[in-house]
């Protein structure tokens, strides 16, 4: 086509300019990508650290469990759930746990604790606390406990010891189990290490008898992003006076965080490619002022305002094009060794704080559509404005004028 | 029914209104007819190029009526003028004729792409265009690469391309030596033989004055004198 | 100076000169410089607010402790307070109030629930330094440090199912380790921003505690400056005066709020570097195209005499002017995006987000002189070094080829 020749060669007319505004499209392009990409890489294993702590994807409680915790408020008969949910496509692991908040007492000292009851066999599938056994060993005697090392500390127990748990059962009458410590944790969360006890399920639910009752029966998916997904599936199966939470229920500090991340980062962005659409707004001005007299020779020779118009929005396009292609050019350099080896959370000085801000050890950015599209069409969409800004005067300008039009 | 080509009627055009106000053409009447070769003469500001865009309907009278065969100008949409000038009329002008970042060739071929012709006739009729005002050599070059005369036969091959009814010209000779000049005048006074094609210059220049059929003269907006076609 | 007042000059009638273009690109700069300003008002807004809520959610600027109290929170590792010590330590020193405190792990027990908690023993009369002095109570206050009753808050009281007025038992360990039960009425219930703070300190008269553990040790004592920040030397000669005792800043007993804080100053700069960046842009492509279409005009200037010089400063004068104007404008409107957000921007659909991160709900918005001043500086000086290629280029064109031009 010859109006693609003719708006091709146009853009090398000017070639400085050209270069410098498809140089800012690509600039912003690169910002932009090089920002989602990191974002999109950080929030997925933000939430999978994260959800591994303690909550899981999703959880079901009885309804009024998150209210106000009781030990009395239990789902029964999870054994047959847990089973139910498993065999849900959209479901890779499924842990009933029960929890109570309990005195550890170990001679004459005494410390509140979490005492959490697990299926030892079952809940490493759902939790990284197994893997953060620092001494010792995880649970492998029905009269084990696992607990936190600052606990351990201020408890002056080691592995080997007998520690007493006094708790109030689904009665209130006050139960007690003597498990011996076959493990000491340490996360890096400080609540958890001073706070968390773990023992078997089986142990703690006899004393507090419970029976087969969990107070949350943890579920892990396939796409914790997507909750909405299995949610559907999973619904039919939750007891009636039990319900469905999912992640962002269970840590509204992570869902929110990412939020506000993601709008503080959207502001950025946006005056990001606000300020480089006005400089591109003002090229195109400029570049219409110029080449007036060249409008009006081409009006003269019979060429329409519109077709006009549609060579001028060629060159934005090929502009456009050019700008995204030195962009992504340019991020992909940059994000090809940082998506294959990730960044260290220890080269950003970060490395103590990931426990505590549920950040993983390493980043790696991840591209997908959006991060891809984002930056190129929102720049598009200012450039063709920016055209119809620049071409107004294509249709206000009289063609006598055009045509006398001294620069 | 008549022969005239082109035909004003009491046109006049006022540009700027009240103290400011320029009559650039007052109550002017003429008639231009098939296979005329006529020159608007007169001295600068006195209202030639606003008659040449007039007629070209580039611009529209401020009372009067502008017809092209029999069909008034007014009557037709910006987009209709449009046509009418990349179908009946061809333009050349003082400068700034071309379009800079395309050769030769592809100048004409661009008039032909506007017109609809088919892709694989294009460059056979441009390169034809170009050959028979005798820039066969230059077709690939570009404007930046021909001197003014080439260009301005480059800008009258593009206006030739398309058979025009009207060849309008505004001041062709302006940027040409005397030399340059006939070649150019004498290359206008075939076409016009040949093609029957009506044309129509305006122009102070006495070389490009003698090749014309007829002149019309021109002073503050009004005729003061026109031949007998 | 006579030159200066023509350049000038002839700077500002050519931005007027091409006025539509130049306001294109001064909305472009005012809103570069605005965003910059009023985002960076945000983030410092934010830095401020995670300084003081820590510092006075009893941090304080100093803390100390006796050695390994951080990791056995316990009356083992108190100490004897030395009041006339510490008097001594902070002679000279813009300090607003100092208190020393007991801060131990506890168990509480209501009629029905049970509950982990930290106990807390303070001095009312010292407490002006903290938060503790402003919370919005039901009840009452303590009203010494011999008051042996309890403050709770509203969160907990919530969670043990108990009410003002009511006994709640406390399990400790005493200074030789020994668990004690202890019992205290509830003689205010308290309310404060965050939930964790509400469910996780209790608060008791500090003589009255040490007299129920049987010891006359304290486990800390912070120390409040006037000042926002604490100095360097101010910290040192504090720790100093105490070598046997753990004496940290804010920064030291709060790593994630000083990693927050110190990433904070960072971020500012990249986001200046950023939106300057995507404003040369559009900076240089105008002053060339204007460099470009007045090139006959330079030629005219240097055949009639005029320095090479002055037309590099015309040139460099106009992208100065241009940039001036546009800081004007966009302080201007920061400013008054600043006087509206004064009120601070309501972050309570986030609230355990920006909890987590050490902030409040409201954000407000900080100015700092200084960084207005950065931005101001450094826009002015791209102004010039994004100029300086364009203006070479008008004087580097010889004069009669720039008349044929």
């Amino acid at each position: 086509m010859l109006s693609v020749t003719v708006a091709w060669r146009n853009l090398w007319r000017n070639r400085r300019r050209t270069l410098l505004t498809a140089g800012a499209v690509g600039f912003a392009v690169l910002l932009v990508q090089l920002g989602m990409s990191f974002q999109a890489g950080s929030y997925e294993p933000m939430v999978e650290v994260s959800t591994r702590f303690s909550s899981g994807h999703m959880q079901i409680q009885r309804d009024d469990y998150s209210d106000d915790p009781r030990v009395e408020r239990f789902v029964s008969d999870s054994t047959k759930l847990r089973g139910e949910l498993l065999a849900l496509p959209a479901i890779n692991a499924v842990s009933s746990r029960t929890e109570t908040f309990g005195l550890v007492t170990k001679d004459e000292r005494s410390y509140g604790a979490l005492v959490v009851g697990v299926d030892p066999l079952v809940d490493p599938s759902t939790s990284h606390l197994s893997e953060q056994v620092s001494r010792g060993t995880y649970l492998e005697d029905p009269n084990s406990a696992i607990i936190g090392s600052a606990l351990a500390r201020n408890l002056r127990v080691d592995v080997g010891d007998e520690i007493v748990i006094l708790c109030s059962d689904v009665d209130g009458s006050v139960a007690f189990v003597a498990p011996t410590v076959s493990g000491v944790f340490e996360t890096g969360n400080d609540t958890l290490d001073r706070s968390l006890v773990q023992v078997p399920r089986e142990l703690i639910n006899d004393a507090l008898m419970l029976g087969d009752g969990a107070h949350r029966v943890v579920i892990m998916v396939d796409q914790p992003m997507l909750p909405d997904r299995s949610q559907g599936t999973i619904a039919p199966l939750v007891p009636p006076t039990a319900s469905l939470l999912d992640w962002r229920e269970l840590m509204p500090e992570i869902s929110q965080s990412i939020r506000l991340d993601k709008i503080s980062n959207g502001i950025v962005y946006g005056t990001l490619t606000v300020i480089v659409v006005l400089s591109i707004a003002n090229t195109f001005v400029m570049t219409m002022f110029e080449r007036t007299r060249e409008f009006g020779m081409l009006r003269a020779v019979g060429m329409r305002n519109s077709s006009i118009f549609g060579m001028f929005l060629t060159e934005t396009f090929l502009m456009w094009l050019l700008g995204v292609a030195i962009g992504y050019g340019l991020s992909t350099c940059a994000l090809f060794p940082l998506i294959n080896f990730g960044v260290g959370m220890d080269s950003m000085g970060m490395d103590q704080f990931a426990g505590l801000l549920f950040l993983p050890d390493r980043i790696y950015p991840a591209v997908d559509l959006k991060v891809i599209l984002v930056a190129p069409i929102s720049i598009g969409i200012g450039m063709v404005l920016s055209t119809m800004l620049a071409s107004i005067r294509l249709y206000r300008l009289s063609l006598v004028d055009a045509l006398r039009y001294q620069e | 029914m008549t022969d005239a080509v082109v035909q004003l009627k009491d046109v006049t055009r006022v540009y700027g209104q009240g103290n400011v106000a320029v009559h650039a053409l007052q109550e002017v009447t003429v008639e231009i007819y098939r296979g005329e070769f006529v020159c608007v003469v007169g001295p600068s500001g006195c209202g030639k190029s606003t008659m040449l865009h007039l007629i070209g309907g580039l611009d529209s009278p401020t009372s009067g009526t502008v017809t092209l065969e029999d069909q008034d100008l007014s009557t037709y949409s910006n987009n209709e003028l449009s046509d009418l000038r990349l179908k009946r009329m061809g333009f050349v002008f003082q400068a700034f004729n071309l379009i800079p970042v395309l050769s030769a060739s592809e100048n004409v071929e661009f008039i032909l792409q506007l017109q609809g012709v088919e892709p694989k006739d294009r460059k056979a009729r441009a390169l034809e265009v170009l050959d028979s005002v005798g820039l066969a050599d230059a077709a690939n070059r570009r404007p930046g690469e021909l001197s003014g005369g080439q260009q301005q036969r480059v800008a009258v091959a593009r206006a030739l391309v398309g058979s025009p009814l009207l060849l309008i010209a505004d001041e062709p000779s302006a940027n040409l030596d005397s030399t340059t000049t006939r070649e150019l005048c004498e290359l206008l006074q075939t076409i016009n033989r040949e093609h029957r094609t009506t044309i129509l210059i305006a122009t102070h220049d006495s070389v490009v004055m003698s090749y014309s059929t007829r002149t019309i003269q021109l002073e503050d907006g009004k005729i003061r004198q026109a031949d007998a076609a | 100076m006579n030159n200066f007042k023509l350049v000038l000059n002839l700077s500002l009638r050519n931005l007027w000169r091409q006025r539509r273009r130049n306001s294109i690109l001064l909305v472009a700069i005012t809103v570069a410089i605005g965003g910059v300003i009023v985002l960076n008002s945000l983030i410092r807004g934010m830095q401020v607010q995670m300084v003081d809520s820590v510092v006075e959610n009893l941090s304080g600027h100093i803390k100390m402790h006796a050695p390994n109290y951080r990791d056995d929170p316990s009356m083992e590792r108190g100490f004897v307070l030395d009041p006339r010590g510490v008097e001594r330590a902070i002679e000279g020193l813009p300090v607003l109030g100092w208190a020393a405190r007991i801060s131990i792990p506890a168990v509480i027990m209501s009629e029905r629930e049970t509950r982990g908690a930290t106990l807390i023993g303070v001095d009312p009369d010292q407490e002006h330094i903290s938060i503790i002095s402003r919370f919005e109570l039901e009840g009452e206050s303590l009203k010494s440090a011999s008051d042996s009753r309890i403050l709770v808050g509203r969160a907990l009281v919530e969670e043990l199912r108990t009410k003002l007025g009511r006994r709640i038992v406390i399990t400790t360990l005493d200074s030789n380790g020994m668990s004690k039960e202890i019992g205290f009425r509830i003689a205010g219930v308290y309310d404060a921003e965050s939930e964790s703070f509400e469910k996780s300190l209790v608060f008791s008269g500090r003589n009255a505690l040490q007299e129920l553990l049987g010891s006359s040790k304290v486990t800390e004592v912070s120390i409040r400056l006037k000042t926002r920040y604490a100095q360097k030397e101010d910290f040192e000669q504090v720790r100093d005066s105490f070598l046997e005792l753990d004496v940290l800043d804010w920064q030291q007993a709060n790593p994630i709020v000083a990693f927050m804080y110190n990433t904070v100053n960072l971020v500012i700069y990249i986001w200046l570097g950023i939106v300057l960046g995507a404003l040369v842009f559009g900076l240089v492509n105008t002053l060339i195209t204007a460099v470009l279409e007045r090139i006959r005009e330079f030629g005219l200037f240097r055949a009639v005499g005029m320095r090479p010089r002055i037309i590099i400063a015309q040139v460099v004068s106009e992208s100065v002017c241009l940039m001036l104007l546009g800081i004007v404008f966009g302080v201007t409107g920061s400013l008054l995006i600043f006087a509206w957000l004064h009120n601070g921007i309501d972050l309570s659909a986030f609230a355990s987000g920006v909890e987590m991160m050490g902030m409040s709900s409201q954000m407000k918005p900080a100015l700092v002189a200084h960084d207005v001043l950065v931005v101001v500086l450094v826009s002015v000086v791209l102004a010039v070094v994004a100029s300086f290629y364009p203006a070479r280029r008008a004087v580097r064109m010889n004069p009669l080829d720039a008349l044929r031009h």
